[in-house]
């Protein structure tokens, strides 16, 4: 007889598909039409219309991923909330992922259910964050993810909608139902999807995650709880000085209280500092340097009501980047005119940091 | 007639569990006021303990602040405020 190692116990196995059954609630409707207003009508969408899932997509969804239905992908604790496999892989049939989307999509959730990311806060706040998904390795080029021209905008399936699904997950799973838990005052665009890959071929240092711990070759997933980007336009910085000046008065521009940021560089910016032979910590040191505020100029900047300004303050250094390690570097986006992008913490700073996971396989168990 | 369409429930609820309020003193003399870190709330709870002042002088008043807004209180707060009040007050600012 066939079987399958389920837990550590040998099941016998009928039909194989059986195991990824899922066991949802289901509903009967009479066509497509009316399942995209049915999920419409439950508020069970992002404000688009979604792909209807049937339990043979869902099944093929799990398989892909490599999941069970009953699987625990992660926890929100604050919520009592358990996130299922069987739910994850609803919601990104849902989003219009493809089924090979699915460890990708499975990694960044379990990522965004690490205590130090701070799911429930950053996900509730006024601040309106949205989990920005940074895709390194192999499956990258096997997703065809983009890491090019355009990486933010539309027209890439794979970023468009392992994104959405991420979202879609929160929303329906998470409990992270805007204007009920999500109480962003603005919220913005990166919260229908946003998820970018590392362009590692033009990255003349490490990847964003083998410095965070990843072994090369290992495709993994970084989530980063932010605020919208920022362009840094500049066309003309032929030298580096000049590059970390325009790029650390944009990172100024905000109101930062702590936490990490990310630097997108685009590949001319990348070939800047590349020509001047600077590793990644020299970029970081001349932003540190050039990203200084009095303590008392940050809570002016602030306002806070509750936060008196001390003589002491107008003296004492506020480090936007307080240490190396808090910016964070990756390489994406298109050739045309110098233009890189500073992408801010959520508001709550370090009480949410970038998580970054392994994506198909443990490499610490 | 054409084959119907099955499609699966997306959203997965809150676990359920069931949390026993503690029971109402008859009588208290110390109130804790547990700012939650988020701007103003010390502002408000300061009015707040000014008010109980007045109208009850003979209570004690304490206070305590989360250290992460966006955070659960740690344990070990909380206990230290069971030891130390009879009945706390939660302040949210915003």
């Amino acid at each position: 007889m066939q079987t399958v190692n389920v837990d550590h116990q040998t099941l016998p196995l009928e039909q194989p598909t059986d195991l990824f059954r899922p066991t949802s609630r289901s509903f009967e409707l009479d066509d497509i039409d009316q399942a995209i207003e049915f999920y419409f009508e439950q508020g069970w969408t992002d404000g688009l219309p979604v792909v209807p899932p049937t339990p043979a997509k869902v099944s093929q969804f799990l398989q892909a991923g490599g999941k069970y239905p009953g699987d625990i992908v992660g926890m929100i604790p604050e919520r009592n909330r358990v996130i299922t496999a069987e739910k994850v892989a609803i919601n990104a049939v849902m989003a219009g992922c493809m089924p090979d989307y699915m460890p990708v999509v499975i990694a960044a959730i379990e990522a965004l259910c690490q205590e130090a990311f701070n799911y429930h806060g950053s996900s509730a706040s006024t601040g309106g964050s949205a989990p920005l998904v940074i895709v390194n390795g192999p499956v990258v080029a096997e997703l065809g993810i983009n890491s090019g021209g355009n990486c933010f905008g539309p027209g890439v399936r794979a970023n468009a909608t392992i994104g959405r699904a991420v979202r879609l997950v929160m929303v329906n799973a998470g409990g992270t139902i805007p204007g009920i838990v999500d109480r962003s005052v603005l919220g913005h665009p990166g919260k229908y999807t946003f998820c970018i890959g590392e362009d590692e071929a033009g990255n003349p240092w490490q990847p964003l995650s083998m410095e965070r711990g990843i072994p090369a070759g290992t495709s993994a997933v970084t989530v980063f709880a932010a605020e919208a980007p920022h362009y840094v336009s500049s066309p003309a910085s032929g030298e580096p000085f000049r590059l970390t000046e325009a790029i650390s008065t944009n990172m100024l521009g905000t109101l930062y209280r702590s936490g990490c940021w990310v630097l997108v560089l685009c590949p001319e910016h990348v070939a800047v500092f590349k020509k001047a032979g600077w590793s990644k910590d020299d970029i970081r040191r001349a932003v540190q340097e050039r990203t200084i505020r009095t303590v008392a100029g940050s809570k002016r900047l602030a306002g806070l009501p509750d936060q008196d300004i001390l003589p002491a303050d107008e003296q004492a250094p506020f480090y936007y980047v307080p240490k190396l390690e808090n910016l964070l570097i990756v390489t994406a986006g298109g050739m045309g005119n110098g233009i890189s992008a500073v992408i801010p913490p959520w508001v709550g700073g370090a009480s949410s940091m970038p998580v970054t996971r392994a994506v198909g396989v443990c490499i610490d168990c | 007639m054409a084959e119907k369409l099955i499609v699966l429930d997306p959203t997965q609820d809150a676990v359920a569990t069931k949390i026993e309020r503690a029971a109402r003193p008859a009588t208290f003399k110390t109130v804790g006021l547990l700012d939650n870190g988020k701007t103003n709330s010390n502002v408000l709870l300061r009015k707040v303990g000014e008010r109980l002042a007045q109208h009850y002088p003979e209570i004690i008043i304490k206070s305590y602040r989360k250290p992460d807004a966006s955070r659960p209180a740690p344990p070990a707060l909380l206990d230290q405020m069971a030891a130390e009040c009879d009945v706390a007050i939660p302040g949210i600012g915003d």
